[in-house]
C-alpha cells in the first residue's frame, strides 16, 4: 500500500518538476515542495509517517526508498531555483539508478531516466537556437500602405502651423472669380492677372489659381482677431518639369492688433526653422502681390544644401488695406500679414525629386518609398 | 529686362573698372526688388583686342583664297595670315592678338598656316560675337585710333542684368527707371540728362502736321514730332549693340531709334512715314464699324471693335494705339519723312485691346503697366535728335503736343509713427525723408508727424500711404528689420468633422495596406463617359491644356482607374490605391458646382480568398478596409444594400453604401467598359463613399460594454436557400429573432455543390454566439432562441438546415 503510494508521487512529481524545469517556474516547484514535503499535509511526509505501522520487511523497503524520493523532490527543486542543469539531471539519474535495481521499478525508473533525457535535450535545444538566431533574416512585415509624399509634406506643416496657433480652414477649388481676384486687390484689367494662367469655367467660375480665396471667405465670416491656416489644391494652365496644372499650396493668414512686418519676420523665420531644420538662413526681399503690401519673396539657404544657394520657398506680406476694405475690416485699427508656399517644391527640395509629373501618376513604386 | 552696365553708366557715375561693381549691383537690386535672374558676364578675354590698320595686303603663296597682310597695332606690325574677301589695304580692323580667347572659347596664338606665320587673327563681327555676320572682316571707321582697346571700343567687356521687373515697377521697364533704382542703392543721384534737340529746320511741326484725340479718356496725350529727308540705313555699331545687348534685333536707323529710347527711357514710339499719312495728320479715336478689319505690321489682318482705340490719320486707321503699327505706315527703305509718335495711352484701354487680340508687344507691355505721361515730349525730343544724328534729315521746329487731359502728380501723406509701426521698426521723421528723396520723391516739410509726399509721375504704382511705406522699407532694408514674434492669445480650433474623418479615412486605409493617390481635379470628358456619367452631369473647362483634362471630376474613380492602367503597364500588379478629394457636379442656377469630399479605393491582384466566403478576393479585401472604417465612426444602421445596376459599376457585383435611408456611395466590382478604354485586362474592386455626407451623420456614443462573467454558448448554422438570397437577408432575420441573447453572428462558409447548383440553391454557414451577461444560459434557451431562428428562415425565406 504504502509502496503504491510512494510510486503514485515518483510518477507525479516527476512530472511537475520537469514541466517547472521547462518553464523555469520556481514558483510551481515551490509548490511540488509543499505538496510533498509540507510540513502540514505533505504526501511524502504522510508515507513516513506512517512507516511505524509496516513490518519490518516493508520498512526496510519503503523506507529507504522515501528517502530517496525527498532528497530527489528537494534536489529538483532546488535546482529549479538556481536554475542548475546539471543538478536536476543529476537527481533524474541518482533515483533512476536507485529504481532500477527494484524488480517492479523497472519502468518507473526508466520513466525517471526518460525525463533526464528530455530535460537534458530542452536544454540542448534552448541552447543552439539561441545561438543560431539569424537576425540578419527579414522579419514578416504586415502589409501597410503609403501616405502619400505631398500629403506627408502637407500634414507636417499643418502640424508645425497648428502648434504655432492656426486654425485649419477650407475653402472650394471652383471658385468665383471675385474671390480669387477682385476681393484680393486684382481688378479685371490688372496685368497681376497674367502672374497667374486661370483654368476658367462657366460664367464667373474659374479655379482658384491660389489658395488665397480662402483668406477672404474666413474674414468674411469671422470678426478679427484671426490665424489661420488654408492647405489645398490649386490650378494654373501651366505644364512642364517644374509646373503642374494642379499643385498644392498652404496659405496663412494673421491679422490683429499691431501686427508688423517685423512680426512677419520673425514667425516665417520661426516656421522655416522649423520645417527645414534650425541651420537654415532667412532672406526677405521685396517683391510684388497685389493683395499685400509690402510684399516679399522669402528665400532660404543651408550651408549643407546646394552648395548654400538661395532657393525660393515662399512669397509673403502685409495684407493690403484694400483687402481688408473688401471685407469690411478697419485697416486703421486692424493689421495682419499673409503668406503661401507651394507644397510640392518643398516636397521636390525634401526628398530630391526633379520631375513633379511623378506625383501626379501615383506609381507604387514610387509611393511605396515615402 | 536686359540692362547693359555700360547703358546703366550714361545715367549714373559707375566705376566700371571695380571687378566687384556687377554682384555688388545685382546683390543691392535684388534686395531693392529687382531680381536679378541672371549676370552675363563676357566669356571671353579680350585683352589684346586692339585696333589695327592692314599697311598690305599679298597673296597667299600655297593657298588661293588666303592673304598675307601686314597691320599696324599700334605697338608695331604684324604678320597676319586672313582669308577674307574684304582685306584691304588701309581698312582700320579689329586684331585679336596672340592670348586674347575669341567667344567660343578659341585662343589665338602664333600659328603657321599654309607655311606662312600668322601672328593674330582680324576679326569678323560674329568671331567676336557680336552679329552672325561672317562674310568678312568687320571693318571700323577710319577716325578709330591705331592701337586702342577695340573690346572698349565694340562694348564687348558689358555685363548685361536680367532683371525681372514685377508688375507694379513698370518704371523699371527702362535703363533709366533701373539706373534710379541703382542711385538710391549706392547713395548718388542721376547725371543730369538735359536732353537738347537741335532743330535744324525752318518749318515748324505744326504746319506740317495735326494731331486731334477724339477719345481723351483713353489717350490723355499724344505728341508728334517731324524729321524730313531721312535716309534709311543700318545704325551705327553703338546702337545696333546696345540693342542686341538688350535682346531686340536691329532693324534700320530710325526703327532702332524708337526702340533704343523706349529701352533707354522707357516710352514706346512709333515711327510713320509721314506722306502715307492721309493729310499728314493724327486723329486718336476708337475703331468705327465703317474702318473694317486692320492689317499690323506683322502682316496679320485684326478684327477689331469700338473699344479699340486707333491711331487714324485723315481718312483711315493706321495703327493700334499702344499695341502695333499698320503695315501700310510703317517706314520703308524709301521713306524719307517721319511722324515720330509718342503718346500716353491708359494701362486698362491698351490691355484690354492687346488681351483680346491675344498678343503682347513691347509697347503694349509698357502701356498697360503704366509710362510716365510727362515723359512723352522728352522721348520725342531725344528719338528726333537720335534720328537726325544717325538717318540725317532736319527736325521739324517743336513737337505737336495734343495734351487734352493732364496728368498731375499725385500728393500722397505718410504718418511716420504708421510706417514705423507697421513695419515694426524704430523710424524718425528725417528717416523717412531721406528714403522717399532717394527714390525721386519729393517730400514736404514735416507736420504734425505727417509728410505729404508728391510722386512723380513715373511711379503711377505709388498712390496710397501704404505704397510709400513699403518704399520706405525696402531703403531701410528688410535684412535691418528686426524679426519678432506676435504674442498671439488664440489656440488653434479644432479641426473640422470633414477633415477629422478624412484624417481617420487616410489612417484606416494605409494601415490596411492602401497606397494614396492624388490626382488632379480634372480629367476627360470620354473617361467620364465610359463611367456612364452624362455630359450634362459634367463641369466643363473653358481653356483646357489638352482634351485629356476637359472636364472636373465627377467621381474620384476616374483618376484612380487610369492609375491602375498606368501601375499594371509598368509591372505592378498587385495595386492597392486610395484617394481622399473633391469630385464636382453642376448645380442649376449657382455659380459654382457641388464640390464634394470623397474617398475612393481600388484593389486589382488580391490573392484568391482562402477563407471559404466567396467573395472575390480582391473585393472581399477591399470591402473589409472600407467596413473597418464605417465601423470606427461608431454608425448606426449602417448597411450594404445590392443594387441591381448604376452607372459605372458593373451590375454583376454592386452595392450602395447606406446609412439608414442616406446612399453614401457604392462598392463592387468596375464596369468593364470603364477598364475597357484604359485598357485593363483584370478586374477593378472598387469602392467610393461621400465622406461629406459621412460627417453629418452624428456617430453613436461610444460606451463600454461590460466584459462577460458568464460563459458564452456557440452554435453553427448551415441553412441550404435559394441562390438569389443574400447573407444580408439571412443575417437581418437571424437578428431580429435570434432573441436578446445572440451576441454574434458571422458568416464563415458559403457553399454550392453540383447537387445545390441544380437546385438553384447555396449553403450558408454562421457560428452564432449566445450569452446572458447576467446568468449561465440553459442549453433549453439556446435551443429554444436557435430554433427560432431556424423558424423564421424557413417561414420567410424558404431555408432549410443543411444535412
Amino acid at each position: 500500500m504504502s509502496e503504491d503510494l510512494l510510486v503514485g508521487i515518483i510518477r507525479e512529481s516527476s512530472g511537475a518538476l520537469s514541466d517547472a524545469w521547462l518553464a523555469r517556474d520556481a514558483g510551481a516547484a515551490e509548490e511540488v515542495r509543499i505538496r510533498y514535503l509540507g510540513r502540514k499535509g505533505g504526501e511524502l511526509n504522510e508515507v513516513m509517517r506512517g512507516l511505524k505501522d509496516l513490518s519490518a520487511d516493508e520498512k526496510r523497503i519503503v523506507g529507504p526508498l522515501a528517502n530517496s524520493v525527498r532528497t530527489y523532490i528537494e534536489a529538483s527543486v532546488s535546482a529549479i531555483k538556481e536554475d542548475d542543469r546539471d543538478k536536476i539531471i543529476e537527481a533524474h539519474r541518482a533515483l533512476g539508478a536507485r529504481l532500477r535495481g527494484r524488480e517492479e521499478g523497472g519502468a518507473l525508473g526508466e520513466i525517471i531516466e526518460q525525463r533526464a533525457s528530455e530535460i537534458l535535450a530542452a536544454g540542448e535545444d534552448a541552447d543552439t537556437s539561441r545561438s543560431r538566431l539569424d537576425l540578419t533574416i527579414p522579419g514578416r512585415t504586415p502589409l501597410i500602405g503609403h501616405e502619400h509624399p505631398l500629403v506627408q509634406t502637407m500634414e507636417d506643416l499643418i502640424e508645425v502651423l497648428t502648434r504655432l496657433g492656426y486654425s485649419v480652414a477650407e475653402g472650394p477649388e471652383a471658385e468665383l472669380d471675385y474671390y480669387n481676384f477682385e476681393a484680393l486687390n486684382i481688378p479685371k484689367d490688372h496685368p497681376a492677372r497674367d502672374m497667374q494662367d486661370t483654368f476658367y469655367l462657366a460664367g464667373d467660375a474659374l479655379l482658384r489659381t491660389h489658395t488665397s480665396p480662402v483668406q477672404i471667405r474666413v474674414m468674411e465670416n469671422q470678426p478679427p482677431p484671426v490665424k489661420v491656416i488654408a492647405p489645398g489644391k490649386v490650378f494654373r494652365c501651366d505644364a512642364d518639369v517644374t509646373h503642374s496644372p494642379m499643385f498644392h499650396q498652404i496659405e496663412g493668414l494673421y491679422v490683429d492688433e499691431g501686427v508688423t512686418f517685423a512680426d512677419l519676420k520673425g514667425t516665417l523665420e520661426a516656421f522655416v526653422r522649423e520645417i527645414f531644420g534650425p541651420e537654415y538662413r532667412v532672406r526677405l526681399r521685396p517683391s510684388f502681390f497685389p493683395f499685400t503690401e509690402p510684399s516679399v519673396e522669402v528665400d532660404i539657404a543651408s550651408d549643407y544644401v546646394a552648395g548654400g544657394e538661395w532657393m525660393e520657398v515662399l512669397g509673403a506680406g502685409m495684407v493690403d488695406p484694400a483687402v481688408f476694405e473688401a471685407v469690411g475690416y478697419d485697416p486703421e485699427r486692424w493689421t495682419g500679414f499673409a503668406w503661401g508656399l507651394g507644397v510640392e517644391r518643398i516636397t521636390m527640395l525634401r526628398y530630391g525629386i526633379s520631375d513633379i509629373r511623378l506625383f501626379f501618376e501615383n506609381d507604387l513604386r514610387m509611393l511605396r518609398q515615402f | 529686362m536686359r540692362i547693359s552696365l555700360e547703358w546703366l553708366a550714361d545715367f549714373i557715375d559707375l566705376d566700371l573698372e571695380d571687378p566687384e561693381l556687377p554682384e555688388r549691383l545685382a546683390n543691392g537690386l535684388l534686395l531693392a526688388g529687382l531680381e536679378v535672374e541672371a549676370l552675363d558676364r563676357p566669356e571671353a578675354a579680350f585683352d589684346g583686342l586692339v585696333v589695327a590698320e592692314v599697311l598690305s595686303v599679298e597673296p597667299h603663296p600655297n593657298a588661293d583664297r588666303l592673304k598675307l597682310c601686314r597691320v599696324a597695332d599700334g605697338a608695331g606690325e604684324r604678320a597676319v595670315v586672313c582669308g577674307a574677301p574684304n582685306v584691304e589695304a588701309g581698312r582700320r580692323v579689329v586684331l585679336a592678338t596672340p592670348g586674347v580667347r575669341m567667344p567660343g572659347g578659341m585662343k589665338v596664338e602664333v600659328a603657321r598656316i599654309r607655311g606662312e606665320q600668322s601672328e593674330g587673327m582680324i576679326c569678323s563681327e560674329r568671331e567676336l560675337g557680336l552679329s552672325t555676320d561672317h562674310s568678312g572682316i568687320m571693318v571700323l571707321g577710319d577716325e578709330q585710333e591705331i592701337g586702342a582697346d577695340a573690346a572698349d571700343l565694340l562694348g564687348l567687356n558689358d555685363v548685361i542684368f536680367d532683371i525681372s521687373i514685377t508688375p507694379n515697377r513698370a518704371d523699371c521697364l527702362s535703363v533709366l527707371g533701373v539706373a534710379r533704382e541703382a542711385a538710391a542703392l549706392l547713395g548718388t543721384s542721376l547725371s543730369a540728362s538735359e536732353i537738347s534737340v537741335q532743330e535744324n529746320s525752318d518749318t515748324s511741326a505744326a504746319s506740317v502736321c495735326a494731331v486731334e484725340i477724339w477719345d481723351p479718356d483713353k489717350c490723355p496725350r499724344y505728341a508728334a514730332r517731324i524729321i524730313q529727308g531721312v535716309e534709311i540705313g543700318p545704325s551705327p555699331g553703338w546702337m545696333a549693340r546696345r540693342l542686341r545687348a538688350a535682346g531686340m534685333r536691329p532693324i534700320n536707323n530710325v526703327v532702332d531709334v524708337t526702340n533704343y529710347v523706349m529701352l533707354s527711357l522707357g516710352q514706346p514710339l512709333h515711327a510713320f512715314d509721314l506722306h502715307r499719312l492721309a493729310e499728314h495728320k493724327i486723329i486718336v479715336r476708337r475703331w468705327a464699324e465703317s474702318d473694317g478689319p486692320f492689317t499690323t505690321l506683322d502682316g496679320q489682318g485684326r478684327a477689331m471693335d469700338d473699344e479699340d482705340l486707333m491711331i487714324c490719320d485723315g481718312e483711315k486707321p493706321v495703327a493700334i494705339g499702344g499695341v502695333m503699327g499698320g503695315l501700310f505706315s510703317e517706314v520703308s527703305d524709301d521713306t524719307r519723312d517721319i511722324l515720330l509718335e509718342s503718346a500716353y495711352f491708359t494701362p486698362q484701354t491698351i490691355r484690354r485691346t492687346r488681351r483680346r487680340l491675344g498678343m503682347s508687344t513691347e509697347a503694349s507691355y509698357r502701356f498697360e503697366r503704366g509710362v510716365d505721361p510727362s515723359g512723352t515730349v522728352r522721348a520725342a525730343d531725344l528719338a528726333a535728335e537720335l534720328i537726325r544724328q544717325t538717318a540725317g534729315g532736319a527736325v521739324a521746329r517743336g513737337a505737336v503736343d495734343a495734351h487734352p487731359a493732364p496728368i498731375a502728380p499725385k500728393q500722397v501723406p505718410i504718418r511716420v509713427a504708421r510706417a514705423s509701426s507697421l513695419l515694426g521698426v524704430s523710424l524718425d521723421g528725417p528717416r523717412v525723408r531721406e528714403s522717399l528723396e532717394s527714390l525721386g520723391l519729393l517730400v514736404s516739410d514735416e507736420e504734425d508727424g505727417v509728410f505729404s509726399v508728391e510722386v512723380p509721375t513715373f511711379r503711377p504704382d505709388i498712390e496710397r500711404e501704404i505704397d510709400l511705406i513699403e518704399e520706405v522699407g525696402r531703403r531701410v532694408g528688410y535684412e535691418n528689420i528686426p524679426a519678432t514674434l506676435p504674442a498671439s492669445e488664440n489656440p488653434a480650433a479644432r479641426p473640422t468633422r470633414a477633415r477629422k474623418l478624412e484624417l481617420q479615412a487616410r489612417r484606416i486605409m494605409v494601415a490596411g495596406g492602401f497606397s494614396e493617390a492624388v490626382n488632379y481635379s480634372f480629367v476627360s470628358r470620354e473617361a467620364l463617359r465610359s463611367m456612364g456619367w452624362l455630359d450634362e452631369q459634367m463641369v466643363a473647362l473653358r481653356n483646357p491644356l489638352s482634351g485629356e483634362m476637359d472636364v472636373l471630376r465627377t467621381t474620384l474613380l476616374a483618376g484612380l482607374l487610369a492609375n491602375v492602367a498606368h501601375n499594371l503597364s509598368r509591372g505592378v500588379s498587385e495595386i492597392r490605391l486610395f484617394e481622399l478629394g473633391r469630385s464636382f457636379h453642376p448645380v442649376d442656377g449657382e455659380a459654382l458646382p457641388d464640390q464634394v469630399l470623397r474617398a475612393a479605393g481600388v484593389v486589382v491582384g488580391s490573392a484568391a480568398s482562402q477563407d471559404g466566403v466567396s467573395l472575390p478576393g480582391a473585393l472581399s479585401e477591399l470591402k473589409g478596409v472600407l467596413e473597418r472604417f464605417l465601423e470606427s465612426l461608431g454608425l448606426e444602421n449602417l448597411l450594404f444594400e445590392p443594387v441591381d445596376a448604376a452607372p459605372g459599376w458593373d451590375s454583376s457585383g454592386v452595392s450602395r453604401i447606406c446609412v439608414g435611408d442616406d446612399v453614401l456611395g457604392h462598392v463592387g466590382l468596375a464596369a468593364p467598359e470603364a477598364l475597357g478604354v484604359r485598357d485593363i485586362e483584370m478586374g477593378v474592386a472598387a469602392f467610393e463613399i461621400n465622406l461629406a455626407a459621412l460627417a453629418e451623420i452624428d456617430p453613436a456614443p461610444r460606451r463600454l460594454t461590460p466584459l462577460p462573467r458568464y460563459p458564452a454558448s456557440l452554435r453553427d448554422l448551415a441553412v441550404v436557400v435559394d441562390a438569389a438570397r443574400t447573407n444580408g437577408e439571412i443575417e437581418a432575420i437571424i437578428r431580429q429573432t435570434g432573441g436578446e441573447w445572440l451576441e454574434s453572428v458571422d458568416l464563415f462558409d458559403v457553399y454550392q455543390d453540383a447537387a445545390l447548383e441544380t437546385s438553384g440553391e447555396k449553403s450558408l454557414a454562421y457560428s452564432l454566439v449566445f450569452r446572458n451577461p447576467e446568468a449561465t444560459l440553459t442549453d433549453e434557451q439556446v435551443n429554444e432562441a436557435f430554433d427560432g431562428i431556424i423558424g423564421a428562415l424557413g417561414s420567410r425565406l424558404g431555408a432549410r438546415l443543411r444535412s
